[in-house]
């Protein structure tokens, strides 16, 4: 490193959410003209510890240094006007504004005339900043919401670039941008490097990482593992810091049951809106089938499908030979849905852990009909209660005040509690603590020694591997890999995962 | 241990805000009777009360089942006077208060479909469709009545109607069904439940649109008896009959203590309090001799009030989530 000057520095950063360790004691150095990339598995720290330099998030431990200065962001905005740029994984832009409008997000006044915001130069700017970054087809007086996932990356990309950042972070962002927007990003990154402005690089894609970077940082369960300079870049070196973990214990599944030969779910030649492109699957009784890949290449779509929320263009999802055509045929037929955004579409967050538990019950829990019976209701509710241990006051209690792994028991509680045939589970373990992790791997294991199906879909390969009879991997909406037999074939984590990227 | 203390007393604040309603009631009854020594209490001017919060608890009564879905309904007054009016019409056509009866239900239930049809199949915001619709209603009041002041049955039927108690007898039979449909069946649950998200609510398998269309005929069958109960009460109806009476609604289903955004907190019970809320409110406030503009006002300042406090008690009571 001699030579190159350090901007940042992080000493002993830790930071907890509840009793996740998401980060735990690292120190890092970021020095101008460097592109640093890091990489780790999903949950390994990586986007944590550089939303904490961008001040997104406070560090529960640790201090930080940039240009030899005590450096306690409060906020993005902080972060900018100290010249750190950071683009996210999630969208970054407000669907109903103009382009211009979010590249010039509160700085207005920047164009203010006579106390009126000249839109005209407004536009004009901003057209600017994206011919600047080589995005001359972005128009920027167009609606935001009209521009596709990699556009609107692109006007973030711009918008960062505009505050002529000296570290310029870009987490997971190449998975939404084809070969023409990695290209302008690529172009961009080594223009900063370039002029002496340091760049950190997030990304699944270790072919990228190997091209572009001078070093890498790999980060593990929130340590950091190592640093390595390019000249010593290994691809299978990288891969085995990356992911060599030991499962311990019965974590996972231990047991060698196979599954039914006969379907029970049938995806068949399906092509969705969403991305699926001519996609085709059976789930068998009593399988737990994984669905594996990066965030975008159509697994959660394939969730969605199955049950009956996405828009089918062409192609059939059916069950029992029933076709499916939306959500409450789906429910109907004995399929249940965990949504990936748990807190958004599974829960009713505003009502009680009762209301939530019931409402897939009302049918089973009439008395004499029309009338539901409250006796029968309260026993759906509380077996799942009881059974579940879900940690609560009451009944009552409304379900906006349990802990995360508390509501995903909600959820699986309507679920199972209505006894459904078909489980779909999009990212069940989500921001759910190692403790109740477990819970949910026995349970869902208990499901499937009932007969029922699952279909687990999980951006965490270690859990697909220890809870699957079968997983497919997907990549771009269709299937790049199936592998079978798994609970007595010895599969590992460096199989499967040239198939993902 | 402390967050167990805290969300306990938690659970009692909110048991407490239930209950408010209720204290808030006794109270005002008990503040006119002594600012009108005891004539507030008087058995003609509870009477007369009683009478005039029936129209607003039928009315509310249908429209809390759209408004536990997080819609709002501001066409309740206007149906319920177009749907009378119709119905006289028909009256007057062909001699029967049975066909007059059945025509006004028909008309208030058919409009009401159309307009949440409408709204669905067009995709018109709700509250913007049932504004829209109101106003259109109080065109149509003007009109079907051609220069005249009032439409008009005999004299005899607003009497006898009183003499045999019907306007309570139908009120207390409308009121226990839809008591049984809200709180015992799987309709007032999966209404609240869309109330409470939508989203949710379509990914647990209840059908929104059809839901939203049961809400909208039943708040189309109280329309249809509010009109009824109007022509009862003063045995005709005029050009601005009822007009007003969609704030009383909506005054009404706060007051009791029901989110405006619905969901699970919803009750069907605030027709009730809530329309003798705002009838005791109403004639209270008159008979201290308050003129009728401040009592508007007053009205006014109660809403903006009670809307405010319930946004700023979202941590307790449900916001919807969309």
């Amino acid at each position: 490193m001699e030579g190159k000057k350090s901007i940042l520095q992080c000493h002993g950063i830790s930071k907890d959410f509840g009793i996740t360790k998401a980060l735990k004691n690292v120190d890092l150095s970021v020095y101008g003209g460097e592109i640093r990339g890091l990489i780790g598995e999903n949950g390994s720290g990586k986007s944590t510890l550089t939303a904490i330099i961008a001040g997104i998030h406070r560090p529960s431990a640790g201090t930080m240094t940039l240009r030899e200065k005590p450096w306690e962001p409060k906020s993005v905005l902080h972060a900018q006007e100290n010249n750190i740029g950071i683009i996210v994984q999630e969208a970054g832009t407000i669907e109903r504004l103009t382009v211009a409008e979010n590249l010039f997000l509160g700085q207005e006044t920047l164009f203010r005339k006579n106390g009126i915001i000249d839109r005209a130069a407004m536009t004009k700017a901003a057209q600017e900043a994206l011919d600047g970054i080589g995005a001359s087809d972005i128009h920027a007086a167009a609606m935001t919401y009209t521009l596709n996932m990699q556009d609107r990356k692109l006007v973030e990309i711009a918008k960062a670039i505009r505050f002529n950042p000296d570290i310029f972070i870009v987490d997971e962002t190449t998975t939404v941008l084809s070969q023409s927007g990695r290209d302008i990003l690529y172009r961009l990154i080594r223009k900063l490097a370039a002029e002496g402005k340091a760049v950190l690089l997030i990304s699944h894609d270790l072919d990228e990482l190997i091209e572009y970077c001078d070093t890498l940082t790999i980060l593990k369960d929130g340590e950091l593992i190592q640093n390595m300079e390019k000249s010593k870049f290994d691809e299978n070196k990288i891969r085995e810091l990356m992911i060599g973990r030991e499962i311990s214990g019965s974590y996972y599944r231990t047991d060698k049951d196979g599954y039914l030969d006969e379907a029970k779910l049938v995806v068949d030649r399906v092509t969705t809106l969403g991305g699926l492109t001519n996609f085709s699957m059976t789930l068998h009784k009593g399988e737990i089938l994984g669905i594996g890949g990066l965030s975008q290449c159509g697994m959660h779509e394939l969730g969605r499908t199955v049950f009956g929320l996405a828009t089918i263009c062409s192609g059939e999802v059916r069950i029992d030979g029933k076709i499916i055509r939306n959500s409450a045929e789906a429910v109907k037929n004995g399929i249940g849905y965990t949504s990936k955004d748990r807190d958004k579409e599974s829960l009713a967050l505003g009502a009680s852990i009762y209301d939530n538990i019931s409402s897939t019950g009302y049918q089973k829990n009439l008395g004499t009909a029309p009338f539901i019976s409250r006796k029968k209701e309260r026993r759906y509710v509380q077996e799942q209660i009881d059974s579940l241990r879900i940690k609560c006051q009451s009944e009552r209690q409304e379900v906006r005040a349990l802990s995360g792994g508390n509501k995903q028991k909600v959820v699986f509680g309507k679920w199972i509690a209505k006894d459904t045939d078909v489980l779909v589970l999009d990212c069940p373990t989500r921001g759910v603590d190692i403790g109740v992790k477990a819970e949910m791997y026995r349970l869902i294991y208990e499901i499937k020694k009932t007969g029922k199906s699952i279909l687990l879909i999980s951006e965490e390969l270690p859990e697909l591997l220890g809870m699957s009879d079968r997983i497919l991997i997907m990549k771009d909406g269709k299937i790049s890999a199936e592998f079978d037999h798994l609970r007595s074939k010895n599969i590992t984590e460096k199989d499967v995962i040239e198939y993902i990227i | 241990m402390e967050q167990k203390a805290k969300a306990k007393k938690q659970v009692d604040v909110t048991r407490l805000i239930q209950y408010m309603p209720i204290f808030l009631l006794v109270l005002l009854c008990v503040v006119f009777t002594a600012m009108t020594r005891g004539r507030f209490l008087s058995l003609g001017n509870v009477k007369t009360l009683l009478n005039q919060s029936l129209i607003v608890s039928i009315l509310s009564t249908g429209a809390i089942f759209v408004f536990s879905t997080g819609n709002i309904n501001t066409a309740m007054g206007g149906t319920s006077a177009v749907s009378a009016i119709i119905g006289i019409m028909a009256f007057h056509a062909t001699g029967s208060y049975v066909l007059m009866i059945l025509v006004m239900l028909a008309v208030a239930v058919g409009i009401m479909t159309a307009t949440c049809l409408f709204s669905i199949y067009f995709k018109v915001n709700m509250m913007m469709m049932t504004l829209i619709v109101m106003n259109l209603l109080m065109a149509c009041q003007k009109a079907l009545l051609v220069g005249q002041s009032s439409a008009k049955v005999p004299y005899s039927f607003a009497n006898d109607a009183q003499n045999a108690n019907a306007p309570l007898i139908i009120f207390v039979i409308f009121y226990v069904i839809c008591l049984l449909l809200f709180n015992g069946t799987a309709l007032g649950r999966k209404l609240k439940f869309i109330g409470s998200s939508q989203n949710c609510a379509n990914q647990t398998g209840i059908h929104y649109n059809r839901m939203l269309l049961v809400a909208f005929v039943i708040a189309g069958i109280a329309a249809g008896l509010g009109g009824l109960l109007t022509l009862m009460r003063s045995g005709s109806i005029g050009t601005t009959t009822n007009t007003a009476v969609n704030m009383d609604v909506m005054l009404a289903i706060v007051l009791a203590g029901m989110p405006v955004s619905g969901g699970a907190k919803s009750k069907i019970s605030a027709a009730i309090i809530g329309s003798l809320l705002v009838s005791v409110l109403n004639s209270g406030l008159l008979m201290v001799g308050v003129s009728s503009t401040i009592i508007q006002a007053i009205r006014g300042i109660c809403f903006i009030v009670i809307i405010a406090l319930s946004i700023e008690r979202t941590g307790r009571i449900p916001a919807r989530e969309i």
